[in-house]
């Protein structure tokens, strides 16, 4: 279970003052897939960074299973929006990096490593090259990566945002299959697209912009296990379109307060 | 067809040997020895060749030069210093490259000193030596390391700073300890800029090797310079500029190929 | 929020069981007074260090700071000194425009013309891949002691590269630019007029100011070689008379306008926006 306790980030660059995010309260139930969303700005990659434990709060919390998050930790993996491989090593190796990190001895590692990427379709590419790798094919090896240290939350930022349309679309339906079937791991899973959320999570946190700020809370009501099929219902359509709309207005008003703010010759941080 | 008359001759490359017949390979060997035509007739056309040789008198000379020891043992004498020199500003440029890139504190340290010596032309430095070191071989090696140290530093620490503080951030989050982040990130990310820094570095030490030459005048290929200037024996003189140019020419040649090879290795465990 | 049940937290799993290290928060805090603080501290450092060396008497090559400071003051207010600087200037003025000038245009030429490139090439890659100071001794046959040495060994140094700068710039022009052109008729002039030579303008600045670094080495060292003139000359005359801190002096002196020369041309492709190379 991860808790977030009215969590607050202010960054301070050269003088200029940034409100990241303000007084975040939420929760997370273990083996639970909850997404968070919201309009740019509004501070999502940083609140998973500071699950991660890689960016410390301002004030505020987060605790998992009651320990409060100082670092990182061997629970918790990560996965980019933008991969992060190491370029000059091939898949294999970028998949067992995590347990090399942890000094796991090489044949070990390489078994483990083997094995989720033969779980995430990527069985007979351990020689490879990132570089010789589709968008796809290579988060598939970020993914492979977290999976492989068996962390107890798998924390993803936007691993999606960089691919295209139609391996984004495979690249959710497979991620929901393999999360279905395997343990359940808790997971937070950042993203800008609602359908996206809606497929995948059990519940969505729409966050609000400048500064950061939970809006609201909201549980994805369609049954488990979902199946691919999920999306040309029309409960599902029905409920995406809502909830895009509730996020494009957050937009556009924080669009509109921005020129207001030109106009008017004020500046907000 | 667009201005620059790109894409037709780049279209089909030819492979192996024959890209020596490559248009632009062709057009670019008959355009030195078109060169050397017009050396040849420029020459002849002279009143004296004190100043001037013909292409053909130097080539005359150069044979000559090639058969006498004195010729040999003069560049023997050089070399040594040269190597001396070129290996430790090598080995020295990439540790100190490497702490400078790798400590924040270091590099804003020497911040000063760096840009400092990276704008002064280093042969002002000479006297400098001399006065500390007389003409010696440890002098004269010395020249050769100031000339090639800053060039290695330079790309060594930018190559570790450009590392890519993504690549970094994902180590830490799965928990990498410094000592095996330098090892598989730190050295490889780095090692396309070291290598560079290691050729670029090498012209560098030739140019220091002929500075020193040309300036603690004392024996080798120096020696024979101030000879055949005192001589006026111009094609001698110029058979000799052709050897350093050449000896440079082809030092740069073994590192680039050794760039290539290296790079191609880089990050198999 | 529900709990779905099944416990993810393996009791077993222990840091000594995973060999974990957690990693605690790296904070960065760096503003730039930081980064400023700190190079303005090396700079004491390094100067009272070499005070105490200077001191020490480790080395007659090593006076101290003071004594260079003092003998500095006296030196840059020198007539000697001022000649020199005046002879080196003249010379890098004399030299410096032209070779840009046909640079550009060569490199121009290079660009817009395959056989240009083609018979162009070889020579260019020679002028920057061996040691050009070899031919020093070579014009100093040629046309002896005098300032035309250093004027001829400046423009060697500087042409090939604003050449080579000019052209990669030209060739870097957009092929998408080139196409939209070809699109609505543009003729050849317009073309090279409107998109090429603009396009070209970063890389170019970048030579320019690869060249005004290569000017000063070249001249300085030439002037070394040639012994008599110019700041060079005055170099190799204060180190043969073992005059220690003058020595020093000149040599921040010549570093002090090395470093202004590249933050103004910096500051110049800044202006302009553009990338240095």
């Amino acid at each position: 279970m991860i808790e977030v306790k009215s969590v607050s980030k202010v960054f301070r660059r050269n003088g200029v003052t940034l409100e990241a995010l303000r007084d975040v309260t939420f929760e997370v139930g273990t083996g639970q897939f909850t997404s968070i969303i919201g309009p740019s700005g509004c501070g999502k990659t940083t609140l998973l960074k500071m699950m991660a434990g890689l960016i410390a709060p301002t004030s505020g919390a987060i605790e998992i299973e009651g320990e409060k998050v100082t670092g990182s930790g061997p629970d918790r993996a990560l996965v980019f929006q933008h991969f992060v491989l190491l370029p000059w090593a091939d898949v294999l190796t970028n998949a067992a990096f995590g347990l090399e990190a942890r000094g796991v001895a090489k044949s070990k590692r390489e078994q483990i490593a083997r094995a989720q990427l033969e779980q995430v379709g990527l069985g007979g590419f351990e020689a490879h090259y990132p570089h010789e790798l589709s968008g796809g094919m290579q988060q598939r090896v970020g993914i492979a990566r977290a999976l492989a240290v068996d962390p107890d939350t798998l924390l993803m930022d936007e691993p999606f945002g960089s691919l295209d349309a139609i391996t984004r679309q495979v690249m959710q339906r497979d991620l929901l299959k393999l999360w279905q079937e395997t343990a359940h791991k808790t997971t937070v899973f950042v993203t800008h697209s609602m359908d996206e959320a809606a497929l995948l999570s059990d519940y969505v946190v729409i966050m609000d912009t400048r500064p950061g700020r939970v809006a609201q809370i909201i549980e994805v009501p369609f049954p488990r296990p979902r199946s691919e099929t999920l999306t040309e219902s029309s409960e599902y359509r029905e409920f995406t379109a809502r909830l895009s709309h509730q996020l494009e207005k957050m937009q556009r008003v924080d669009m509109e307060r921005e020129t207001t703010q030109e106009a008017e010759g004020s500046s907000d941080g | 067809m667009t201005v620059l008359d790109r894409g037709e001759a780049e279209a089909t490359p030819r492979e192996g040997w024959r890209s020596l017949l490559e248009p632009s390979r062709l057009v670019g060997a008959a355009a030195v020895l078109g060169g050397f035509a017009v050396w040849e007739f420029y020459g002849r056309s002279l009143e004296t060749n004190i100043f001037f040789p013909t292409f053909g008198q130097m080539v005359v000379s150069l044979i000559d030069l090639l058969q006498t020891p004195d010729f040999w043992d003069a560049y023997r004498q050089t070399l040594v210093p040269f190597v001396y020199g070129w290996i430790s500003a090598m080995a020295a440029g990439v540790l100190v490259g490497l702490a400078i890139g790798l400590s924040q504190t270091i590099r804003q340290l020497t911040a000063p000193y760096v840009a400092f010596l990276n704008a002064l032309p280093v042969s002002v430095l000479v006297p400098v030596v001399v006065v500390a070191l007389g003409i010696g071989m440890v002098a004269r090696s010395t020249v050769v390391f100031l000339f090639a140290f800053f060039e290695v530093l330079l790309s060594t620490a930018a190559g570790v700073r450009y590392i890519g503080d993504d690549i970094r951030e994902m180590a830490r989050s799965f928990g990498m300890g410094p000592l095996r982040r330098f090892r598989r990130i730190v050295i490889p990310g780095a090692m396309p800029a070291i290598m560079a820094g290691l050729r670029i570095g090498t012209g560098r030490a030739v140019v220091g090797m002929v500075v020193m030459e040309l300036l603690l005048v004392s024996v080798g290929v120096g020696r024979l310079v101030s000879r055949f200037r005192a001589r006026f024996d111009s094609p001698a003189l110029y058979a000799l500029v052709f050897t350093l140019a050449v000896f440079g020419l082809v030092a740069l040649a073994v590192m680039r190929r050794l760039e290539v090879r290296a790079l191609r290795w880089r990050g198999e465990d | 929020m529900v709990d779905t049940g099944t416990p993810h937290r393996d009791p077993e799993r222990t840091l000594e069981t995973t060999g974990f290290r957690p990693r605690p928060y790296v904070d960065i805090v760096t503003g730039w007074t930081r980064r400023y603080r700190m190079q303005a501290l090396g700079i004491v450092l390094g100067v009272i260090a070499w005070e105490i060396a200077g001191r020490a008497g480790i080395s007659p090559a090593l006076p101290p700071f003071s004594a260079v400071a003092a003998a500095g003051i006296e030196v840059w207010s020198g007539e000697r000194f001022l000649q020199a600087m005046r002879s080196t200037a003249v010379a890098i003025g004399i030299a410096f425009p032209p070779s840009v000038i046909i640079g550009v245009i060569l490199g121009l030429l290079m660009g817009l013309l395959r056989p240009a490139e083609w018979i162009l090439r070889p020579y260019i890659n020679l002028a920057l891949s061996m040691p050009l100071v070899a031919i020093i001794p070579i014009i100093l046959l040629i046309f002896g002691l005098s300032q035309e040495t250093i004027i001829v060994v400046i423009v060697l140094y500087v042409l090939p590269v604003v050449m080579v700068n000019t052209y990669s710039g030209v060739r870097s022009t957009s092929s998408d630019l080139l196409e939209m052109a070809a699109s609505v008729n543009a003729s050849r002039l317009l073309t090279i007029r409107r998109i090429v030579i603009p396009s070209a303008r970063g890389l170019t600045l970048a030579g320019l100011r690869i060249g005004v670094g290569r000017a000063i080495t070249g001249g300085i060292v030439a002037e070394q070689i040639v012994g008599v003139m110019g700041i060079g000359g005055l170099v190799q005359r204060l180190g043969g008379a073992f005059a220690v801190e003058e020595l020093y002096a000149v040599i921040i002196f010549i570093g002090a306008v090395g470093v202004i020369s590249l933050a103004a041309v910096n500051r110049i492709e800044e202006h302009y926006e553009l990338p240095g190379a």
